[in-house]
């Protein structure tokens, strides 16, 4: 019997997504009592500091990804 | 009087039909209350009437003197009620104006897909990639200081105030439920994602290199940019104020 070799590092993965995924659900669901990302991002993006820092990390992903990943 | 510079009613605050002697205004009985379910008054609210502008919740008053003497009042204002549910106003600009914003987010659109599918091609070791990406953060920083000068909602002093009233103890169940979420995702992400780093392990893939799966590919090289452009434009130009203080 063949079996299929899963990583534990895909599975922490895996479970960590399907968390999100719930919790978005949730949020969807709910009233408007629970903190649901676009007020975090509106909250972020609320003064120049936080829009600064945020701007930061967002070229540095992009600069790993587009150029130290393959 | 300019429609505009009337003040809304003020709610009757303690309004004691009894004590007045005219039960026929006491809106908190179902035969007198010409608004009975079509408002929802709060149980904590300690007013008692309705408004009585004849106005629909949410309606924009605007005044011909008040739009020529203050252009900034063409986009104000709403009527506020306790018993009214505001919604955004409408795209108040004039025509002209609309249809140069449509046209900027047209061309911006297009360039963006240019530049993405012009992306995709590249390798990450290539001179073009490196100098994109540069170019691209350079821009989102002036663009971020050009078009986001007098309008952005606070200052940071506020902001960190605001935040820290936020976050103290005492707040709705509800509230330190989605902290007590939210942090236990982000935190979960990040160390995992350096658990993963520190085993350098093929078994413990790092979030890097799940999205290097993607990225190896063409398509799904353009397609992250696109995203990544995508992100880097609301960062930018979101959520600020429509007209500069």
């Amino acid at each position: 019997m063949t079996m299929l070799a899963i990583a534990p590092g895909t599975v922490a993965w895996s479970v960590l997504a399907a968390g999100a995924t719930a919790w978005l659900a949730v949020l969807a669901l709910s009233p408007r009592a629970h903190l649901g990302p676009t007020r975090v991002v509106r909250w972020i993006l609320r003064s120049w500091f936080s829009r600064f820092g945020c701007l930061v990390a967002w070229w540095a992903v992009g600069w790993h990804v587009f150029c130290q990943r393959p | 009087m300019p429609k505009a510079l009337q003040l809304r009613p003020e709610p009757v605050r303690g309004y004691d039909a009894r004590r007045e002697g005219s039960t026929g205004r006491w809106w908190g009985r179902r035969d007198s209350n010409p608004h009975w379910r079509r408002f929802k008054r709060p149980a904590s609210a300690d007013w008692a009437t309705p408004p009585e502008t004849g106005l629909r919740c949410g309606e924009v008053i605007i005044s011909g003197l008040i739009t020529r003497l203050l252009p900034s009042a063409r986009y104000a204002e709403v009527v506020a009620h306790p018993f009214t549910r505001l919604r955004a106003p409408d795209d108040l600009r004039p025509r002209r104006e609309r249809r140069r914003s449509s046209a900027a987010t047209a061309f911006l659109s297009v360039g963006a897909i240019a530049l993405s599918t012009w992306e995709g091609g590249l390798t990450r070791d290539s001179q073009g990639a490196h100098a994109g990406v540069e170019l691209v953060g350079l821009a989102a920083v002036v663009a971020m200081v050009v078009l986001g000068w007098g309008r952005q909602r606070e200052s940071t002093r506020t902001w960190a105030g605001a935040t820290i009233h936020h976050v103290r103890p005492g707040r709705s169940k509800a509230s330190v439920i989605s902290l007590l979420v939210w942090g236990l995702l982000i935190g979960g992400v990040i160390g995992w994602d350096l658990l993963s780093f520190i085993v350098q392990s093929p078994s413990f893939p790092t979030l890097s290199s799940l999205v290097g799966h993607v990225s190896h590919h063409p398509i799904g090289r353009g397609v992250l940019f696109a995203v990544w452009l995508a992100m880097g434009a609301y960062v930018t130009v979101g959520g600020r104020l429509t007209s500069r203080r």
